[in-house]
Parts: structure tokens; C-alpha cells; sequence
């Protein structure tokens, strides 16, 4: 098993409804249990929820306040208006160094999130793409600590550079031809900027013949599969209840896919 | 992306001076341009070309900057 130090930081990425948000919170408990300080970054400015799927009672306030929030950050001219000293013009910081409302943590897990639209009219989210991109790149990891971060769905955030940041990618690919197609797209988008580690990881599987299938076409594609969830109840049932899914009514073994990732 | 790429013409070359750039303001007979972080620069330039659909800004230069540090200026790292 290679050194958590060597994997630093996993940016999670498929198609909408592939089922990030569980792979997450899966991942982010197991690495948690074997030993690892985690960081989620919530850096979908659509979905609301992943606070809830890891088991927090509230969000985080917003990074994109940290440098003034949006309405600031597209002001009206104004010698006042530009966003002031901030923890993220400097050059490096630590997670320790981050202000305590602008990350929730508990039992080893940490959760900070970018940024949310929240108005209709209110503009496109590449304020959100950057701070993200930038604020991954600032972080500093100090011995045990790894980074995981929920990308907003499909393929944009390559485009506005979020990967040069990161040094692995974990695609979640449903039994879908567009989620097989988008897989191998951002396998390629992926090797484009440098990332040297992609795998994927097959979610709603519901029979071992759909998982070898998936496989096969993956495994055609050049992508390294290394693992399966199935298509479990209890995902289901958590997913209604926007809740964590219990893993001791799981059927999958997320250690393995981990043994994997690390 | 919405936010820019600046790219300063002088002499001939072009060189890029900042990225993610959010506002532009003009100051002291030149252009005042910050990023989305905050960090402000200040150049003797005007406006030569701007792309949105490249998020591309190309300054042509007027006079000489003036120095680091100056009233408006709050420079954070080497471009």
C-alpha cells in the first residue's frame, strides 16, 4: 500500500447522479478509519446536500465570502469594493490555518465548501472554478492529511483549470453509455493536464454481468477500475432520507477499493 | 471563463501580466486591474483589445509603470 503522503489530493468527478457524493462520504470515512485526516471539498455549486451525506448539521459558510463573497466580488466600481486581505492571497496556508466557520469537522473529517448560485440572474460560477482551482493549490498538506473534492457534474470545471491542482482523479461511472463516454473523456482531459493517477469506480451495479461489462468497455478505454458498489437499498433509503448511508448494511467493501486508491 | 487573462504589449511583445482578472478600472491616467483574490496592479496601458470568448485582455502600453508598492498597487506574488 503506497503512503497516504504520496495521494494528496483526489478530485471525485462523473456524470450528474453518478453518485459522487456517496463515493465521497465513503471514501472520506474509510480513509478516516485508517488513519487519515480528511478534507472534503464541496466544490458543486449546484447540489445542497453534501453536508448532510457525511452527517453535518449545517454547511460551512462559503469560501467566496473569504474574498468578499459574489455580490463583492463583482461590485460596482469603487476603491472599497475589492476584496481586502484574505487567507487565500497568501502563498500557502494550512488547514488549521482555515477560520473556524468556514469549515465543519468532526470525528477526523473536515468539510469546506467554494461556493452555492443561490439567486436566479446572479452570473455564471467561474468565480467559484477559480477559488476553487486556487484554493486547492494554496492548500498545504501537512503529514496524514488528504484532500477529497466533490467536482460539480461533467466537464467544465477542466476548462476552467481545477485539475492543475490536484493529483488524482476517482471518476464514479453508472451502467450509462453517456456516463461511460463522459468516463473516458475526463480520463483524457485528465492526462492532458499532467493528473498521473486515474481510476474509476462502478456505481449501481445490480449483477456481476453489468460489472463485467462495464469493465470491459472501460478497461478498452484505457481506464483502471477499481472497485464496484452495488445497487444497494440501503444507498437508496439514505439517499431519500438525506442522511449517511450505514455502512454496516452495505454490502460493498470500500476497504478495497481504498487498499486501491492508496 | 469569465474572468481574464491580461496580456500587456510593449515594444512589440506580449507578455501576460495577470490572470483571473475581475475588475478594471481606469487610475492615475492608466488602468488599475485586480484579480479575483485581490491582488491590484497598476499600469501606464490602455485598452488594445478584449476577447470574452478567449477571456483575453490586451493592454498596450502608454508610459512606464509605476513602481511596486504604489497608492493602488498591492502586488502578492510574481507573475
Amino acid at each position: 500500500m503506497k503512503r497516504i503522503q504520496d495521494i494528496r489530493k483526489i478530485a471525485v468527478c462523473g456524470k450528474g447522479g453518478s453518485g459522487k457524493s456517496t463515493v465521497i462520504a465513503l471514501l472520506a470515512r474509510a480513509l478516516r478509519d485508517g488513519g487519515a485526516h480528511v478534507l472534503v471539498v464541496d466544490s458543486d455549486e449546484s447540489n445542497p446536500g453534501l453536508y448532510r451525506v457525511l452527517g453535518f448539521d449545517r454547511r460551512p459558510r462559503p469560501l467566496l465570502e473569504l474574498v468578499g463573497g459574489k455580490k463583492q466580488v463583482f461590485p460596482t466600481f469603487s476603491d472599497e469594493a475589492a476584496p481586502g486581505e484574505s487567507l487565500l492571497r497568501r502563498e500557502a496556508f494550512h488547514i488549521a490555518d482555515l477560520p473556524s466557520d468556514y469549515v465543519v469537522e468532526r470525528d477526523g473529517i473536515g468539510l469546506v465548501c467554494v461556493g452555492k448560485i443561490l439567486q436566479s440572474l446572479e452570473g455564471c460560477a467561474c468565480p467559484m472554478g477559480v477559488l476553487n482551482r486556487e484554493f486547492l493549490k494554496r492548500l498545504s498538506l501537512q503529514e496524514n492529511e488528504i484532500v477529497v473534492v466533490d467536482m460539480e457534474a461533467g466537464i467544465e470545471h477542466f476548462g476552467r483549470g481545477v485539475e492543475t491542482s490536484i493529483d488524482s482523479v476517482l471518476i464514479v461511472t453508472e451502467p450509462s453509455y453517456d456516463s461511460l463516454e463522459l468516463a473516458e473523456k475526463i480520463s483524457a482531459l485528465a492526462a492532458e493536464v499532467g493528473v498521473g493517477r486515474v481510476w474509476t469506480v462502478l456505481n449501481k451495479i445490480g449483477s456481476e454481468e453489468v460489472a463485467a461489462r462495464l469493465r470491459r468497455e472501460l478497461e478498452r478505454k484505457g481506464i483502471s477500475v477499481i472497485g464496484s458498489i452495488g445497487y444497494e437499498p440501503e444507498i437508496l433509503e439514505a439517499g431519500l432520507e438525506g442522511r449517511p448511508v450505514r455502512r454496516d448494511k452495505l454490502e460493498t467493501d470500500v476497504g478495497s477499493i481504498l487498499d486501491q486508491v492508496l | 471563463m469569465c474572468l481574464a487573462t491580461v496580456f500587456i504589449e510593449d515594444d512589440g511583445q506580449r507578455e501576460q501580466v495577470m490572470q483571473d482578472v475581475a475588475w478594471i478600472k481606469p487610475a492615475d491616467g492608466g488602468l488599475q486591474l485586480t484579480n479575483l483574490l485581490g491582488e491590484s496592479r497598476l499600469f501606464q496601458a490602455q485598452i488594445e483589445s478584449i476577447d470574452l470568448m478567449k477571456s483575453m485582455i490586451v493592454l498596450k502600453r502608454t508610459a512606464a509603470d509605476p513602481p511596486e508598492g504604489a497608492p493602488g498597487d498591492r502586488r502578492d506574488r510574481t507573475v
